[in-house]
């Protein structure tokens, strides 16, 4: 008969709560060192997800196709709303400049629209309520027009205004036109067209086919041009300097166990003098070592989650999945090396651990 | 034989002089052995072979007349359950309680926590430790450090107790304290082996063999 395994835990537990400062500068040195790791993919994920955000809300997977004289297809255009990989799609064509009698003299552009195109130039805006015409952002400062007033305009007299668009993140020239929303029917000059980033390649050439049926020579070009970006997110992040986190928080924290374990190596020895297995002192240190650890990591990571929340208001949930997968993965694994710490100190001669004592 | 040692030498490596150099040697039950001799002559190197925690290097150890390694799984089980031991630096875990301290040798032979303190708490009481039971190890003095694992000892009622110098650091009176305690209050049955320099000590034995240079000199007292 050898040591009940509940018995080799109290004995563990026992060994934890008698020398609180250690526990305590251990569990602080887990958290400080697991923590530091989650807060690490925690601004970087967070700044990369911003990025991305950014990236996409400038226009990043937005396509343009034309075709050479006009005559685009406008319902081909619209009727790409719908299909897989497709944020939106609207067609516009040019109908010249427009005049004000309250701005005598400067030119206004105008251009009719087909209903889809808002969702590209200006995406998570509610439609125009009613017939009328759109304003840009800037055309409507000038002129002091607002959605719902009728304003005077030159050859056609007194017009109605629905509503008024900011464009600035996808097409800034367009916040000094006038838009007149139109059923698809006709040619029409371009249709602009958003995809979600995983479809974007492959519709851009999706776009050259549905347009070269009927259209001679349609050219699909990129609102942004992808030289635009100087920073690539997803080499970033997978080049991250602590993507090894997850390996190299455990091996300093195992490190760190073997240097405690050479200082407790009588201790060890005594256990081992009794009768005591290595395997049984590792199952006794894990007792002692797992809620080190594991305090160590809840503090570590909710004191990182905590300070990500304080300098960004709200980390990006994918971030904090991110900043969890590699804390976790390391205070997993430092859970699991820790152990064998004392075992692997205590190997050899028992004699001889007695003597270093 | 129940203990005993067939052509032992050692040496702790090629390019160390042997510390042992061929002995035989049988333990009976019961009995008290004192090993003397001077520094460096084989007594701490002689009690971790007759222990099981050093493997000779050539020769064997065998229990009841069946060989042991000291590195096998059976020679854990034995430690556990035939030896106790009492070191010169009394080792104890500091920090842990005298109670704690004097339980472990039980709990490792797989008792209950509850059933090891209450069997660890008279041999306390017994050694007059009774009042300081509760108090961490590291506040004890020398002379209560001793008592606390000759307690640990003691109560586990080992087959074999092995002492090494275990007054090499107690005073006069302390000495004969413990001497008493680990000789006269062992359970019948236990055999006691001690090292000691102290012919005092020694002179409480029954048997005392003399090492010189890892061969035994004399053997009085069988």
């Amino acid at each position: 008969m050898t040591w009940r395994t509940a018995e080799l835990i109290r004995e563990g537990l026992g060994n934890l709560g008698s020398n609180g400062f250690r526990s305590l500068a251990l569990a602080a040195i887990a958290a400080a060192a697991l923590g530091g790791l989650a807060f690490m993919e925690l601004r970087q994920a967070g700044e990369l997800t911003q990025f991305a955000r950014d990236y996409q809300a400038g226009g990043a997977y937005v396509a343009i196709a034309s075709v050479p004289g006009g005559g685009l297809s406008g319902a081909r255009c619209q009727s790409l709303n719908g299909v897989p990989g497709v944020h939106a799609a609207g067609a516009m064509r040019g109908t010249g400049t427009v005049t004000f009698p309250s701005a005598p003299g400067v030119l206004f552009q105008s251009a009719d629209v087909t209903p889809g195109l808002l969702g590209v130039w200006a995406p998570g805006m509610p439609g125009p309520s009613g017939a009328g015409i759109l304003a840009g952002s800037a055309l409507a400062a000038e002129l002091g027009i607002r959605a719902g007033l009728v304003a005077r305009v030159e050859a056609a007299g007194p017009t109605y205004f629905s509503a008024v668009y900011d464009f600035s993140r996808r097409n800034p020239q367009a916040a000094r036109w006038a838009l007149s929303p139109v059923p698809a029917a006709g040619g029409f000059d371009e249709c602009w067209v958003e995809f979600s980033p995983g479809a974007y390649q492959g519709g851009r050439e999706m776009l050259a086919a549905r347009f070269a049926e009927g259209s001679a020579d349609p050219v699909v070009r990129p609102y942004r041009r992808s030289d635009e970006f100087t920073r690539d997110p997803a080499a970033e992040w997978a080049n991250r300097p602590q993507r090894r986190g997850w390996l190299a928080v455990p091996v300093v924290l195992l490190a760190l166990g073997l240097v405690s374990a050479w200082f407790r190596r009588s201790e060890s020895a005594l256990y081992l003098a009794m009768g005591t297995g290595r395997i049984q002192l590792a199952v006794m240190a894990t007792a002692e070592q797992w809620p080190v650890v594991g305090v160590g990591w809840v503090l570590g990571f909710g004191a990182a989650v905590a300070s990500q929340t304080f300098i960004t208001r709200q980390p990006a949930s994918d971030a904090v999945q991110a900043a969890l997968a590699t804390s976790g993965s390391a205070a997993l694994l430092a859970l699991v090396l820790l152990p064998w710490a004392s075992a692997f100190v205590a190997r050899g001669s028992i004699a001889t651990l007695l003597k270093d004592r | 034989m129940p203990l005993s040692v067939r052509a032992v030498r050692h040496r702790y490596s090629d390019r160390h002089p042997w510390v042992l150099r061929g002995l035989d040697l049988e333990i009976a039950d019961g009995s008290s052995v004192a090993l003397m001799g001077p520094s460096g002559s084989g007594k701490t190197t002689l009690l971790s072979v007759l222990g099981l925690l050093t493997q000779p290097t050539e020769g064997q150890v065998a229990i009841d007349g069946a060989p042991v390694t000291a590195a096998s799984r059976a020679a854990g089980q034995i430690r556990a359950e035939q030896f106790s031991w009492v070191f010169q630096t009394a080792n104890a875990l500091l920090r842990r309680s005298a109670l704690e301290n004097a339980s472990l040798q039980l709990l490792a032979r797989g008792l209950g926590r509850r059933s090891a303190e209450q069997v660890a708490l008279e041999e306390l009481e017994r050694l007059g430790m009774g009042a300081l039971v509760g108090r961490r190890c590291r506040l004890l003095s020398g002379g209560e450090l001793q008592r606390v694992c000759i307690a640990r000892a003691l109560a586990a009622a080992p087959r074999w107790i092995l002492a090494d110098e275990p007054t090499g650091q107690l005073d006069h009176t302390t000495t004969l304290d413990v001497v008493d305690a680990l000789i006269d209050g062992r359970p019948v049955g236990t055999s006691v082996i001690i090292a000691t320099h102290d012919a005092e000590v020694a002179g409480r034995c029954g048997r005392v063999l003399r090492l010189l240079d890892g061969t035994i000199q004399s053997d009085t007292g069988r």
